[in-house]
């Protein structure tokens, strides 16, 4: 099992970086594109006929870049990440599918972006609250607003995962965010939020987007409703896989307590009472024109 | 940007003080958007079958009397149990020269003395806390006796505002401590009020069709267009729920009123970032 140690290899992937964590990101992205309603549903058919090149940042195995690629053949996508690994996997699936205009490279979105400045008429930022830092937010930031074109968009799309009558459910997420306080990934000062829902609009606001506007969505998880599977994928399988982060960031003690939160969780989930929404906030700016700057 | 005494003292001429520790409506993140676009029913793709409309438990007018302005063709019936927020809802509406609205004394969660099938759509907004969890569905059922056949019942809730200061977040978790031990909450341990998700399988479990869910959000941080008039409601709804707070949590007086002084100035500095999710959910009577 891979080791969580952030501060050493500068990799936050929280649920170890593995072939399943890059599975299940490609599926549960392709859920909350599903559930968000496209891959920039908030954006107008003027902004979308206008993209010609677009970044995705910490595109992880690629799932948003390849959609984004396949439904804008005309557009060149660049998507950057950390991880070695998830860039070989997407562009094995960028090869698979002879998609010829999109891009990937290895790059730490803690470092400066290796673009030019004024590259990209967007840039994104899809659910990363769980993996940058929250020191490193406004610089990732700037940097963002740098690397599009005047006039271009900055997009940051967070989740503040759910809310449930499931104690199990409950519980996975207390423990998840007192370890995201610990190791510095929480945006506010309590464990009860994720919090990035509360902050990414001041973020790109503080970095210099003007028009800055948002949009939430939900997944409804609860039994019977179509994202339950998705849901039940998304955390059942997702608490598996943050073992090493739990355990290193010392809010459980043994593996034994995590199996057997994840076997109440696969109960309380299964059941005929589960009700679950999944609540996700997309905010968006644009950066200043000469004209927007007056 | 208005200063803490001035929506100290605003807050204190609008407010009325529950008795016995008695929750106010704590959530009005729907209004500022109301305000700004004027739309009432922004997801509805039409209102034009709708005229007669219930606001349930309608405090002091602050929905109904936006929502007549909004809509003048609107004709809007609120009911509230306080005779004392009645007057100062039809004070309001009066000042304001609003005509489509009227406002009854009415207890909003027992049998309603209003005829059956008699509404277009009733609207239930941010009644967590205002009735025990068990008493949802009856409630829901009454609404849904009011409403005619094919007209519309719509919930709006949410499950607490997230934001980015330290006393902020311990006021929301006394206040979801204080919920889940007074059985108003549906969350099994607290973290948040676990309303949102309830609302859908309410609707479905008083028989309303085509039932659908549509997310907001209330950006409220400092410099926001929504800053001002949600810091001056939540200053004035938090510290109506005191006594409550008081009476439920074992803190004394002095430590809630602290804590909820440091609320209060933290949501008035620059630095305040936070918002609120709302979900409004709405189904069709068979």
């Amino acid at each position: 099992m891979t080791e969580y140690n952030p501060s050493e290899s500068r990799n936050f992937y929280i649920l170890g970086d593995s072939h399943s964590e890059m599975v299940h990101l490609i599926d549960s992205g392709r859920d909350f594109t599903r559930a968000m309603g496209g891959l920039l549903p908030e954006q107008s058919e003027e902004v979308q006929t206008s993209l010609r090149s677009v970044l995705d940042v910490g595109c992880g195995p690629g799932e948003w870049t390849l959609a984004m690629a396949q439904a804008f053949p005309d557009v060149q996508v660049h998507g950057i990440d950390i991880s070695q690994g998830m860039i070989d996997y997407a562009s094995s699936l960028a090869h698979a599918s002879n998609l010829d205009n999109v891009h990937f490279r290895v790059g730490n979105a803690l470092d400066p972006l290796p673009f030019p400045d004024n590259s990209f008429d967007l840039a994104n930022m899809r659910q990363l609250e769980g993996v940058i830092p929250t020191a490193s937010w406004p610089q990732l930031l700037k940097e963002m607003v740098r690397v599009v074109r005047p006039g271009g968009i900055v997009r940051v799309v967070g989740n503040e995962w759910c809310v449930s009558n499931s104690l199990a459910l409950e519980t996975m997420h207390r423990l998840m965010l007192r370890g995201w306080q610990r190791v510095g990934l929480a945006h506010v000062p309590d464990e009860r939020n994720y919090g990035i829902a509360a902050v990414q609009g001041s973020y790109l606001r503080d970095a210099g987007c003007v028009n800055v506007q948002e949009r939430p969505s939900i997944m409804d998880i609860s039994i019977g409703e179509y994202f339950q599977q998705s849901g039940y994928q998304l955390f059942v399988v997702s608490l598996a896989l943050v073992e090493p982060f739990f355990l290193s960031a010392g809010v459980m003690n043994s593996k034994e307590e995590l199996l057997r939160l994840q076997q109440q969780l696969e109960i309380e989930m299964s059941d005929k009472d589960f009700k679950s929404i999944v609540y996700t906030l997309t905010s968006w700016g644009e950066k200043p024109t000469d004209t927007t700057l007056q | 940007m208005a200063s803490y005494d001035d929506i100290q003292q605003s807050s204190n001429a609008a407010s009325v003080i529950p008795q016995d520790g008695e929750i106010p409506r704590l959530f009005h993140f729907d209004l500022p958007r109301l305000k700004q676009t004027h739309q009432v029913f922004p997801e509805l793709t039409s209102i034009s079958a709708i005229t007669n409309v219930l606001d349930v438990a309608s405090g002091a007018g602050e929905w109904a009397i936006s929502a007549a302005q909004a809509s003048p063709e609107l004709h809007i019936i609120g009911i509230e149990r306080d005779p004392r927020l009645v007057e100062q809802a039809r004070a309001q509406a009066e000042e304001q020269g609003v005509k489509n609205v009227t406002f009854q004394v009415m207890e909003p969660f027992a049998q309603l003395s209003l005829d059956a099938d008699s509404f277009d759509l009733v609207n239930a907004r941010y009644l967590v806390g205002l009735l025990p969890a068990e008493a949802w569905p009856q409630a829901l059922q009454e609404f849904l006796r009011v409403t005619r056949s094919g007209g519309i019942l719509r919930l709006t809730e949410t499950d607490l505002p997230i934001a980015n200061t330290p006393a902020f977040a311990q006021w929301c978790d006394l206040v979801s401590q204080a919920f889940l031990r007074s059985g108003l909450s549906f969350s099994p341990e607290g973290r948040l009020f676990s309303i949102t998700p309830m609302l859908k399988p309410f609707l479905r479990q008083v028989g309303c069709q085509q039932i659908q869910q549509v997310a907001s959000t209330c950006n409220f941080s400092a410099g926001w267009p929504a800053h001002e008039e949600v810091v001056r409601d939540l200053t004035r709804t938090y510290q109506l729920l005191q006594p409550f707070l008081v009476k439920s949590t074992g803190k004394s007086p002095q430590e809630i009123e602290q804590l909820y002084q440091q609320t209060c100035s933290e949501m008035l500095s620059a630095k305040f970032s936070a918002t609120a999710f709302s979900l409004t959910v709405y189904g069709k009577k068979a």
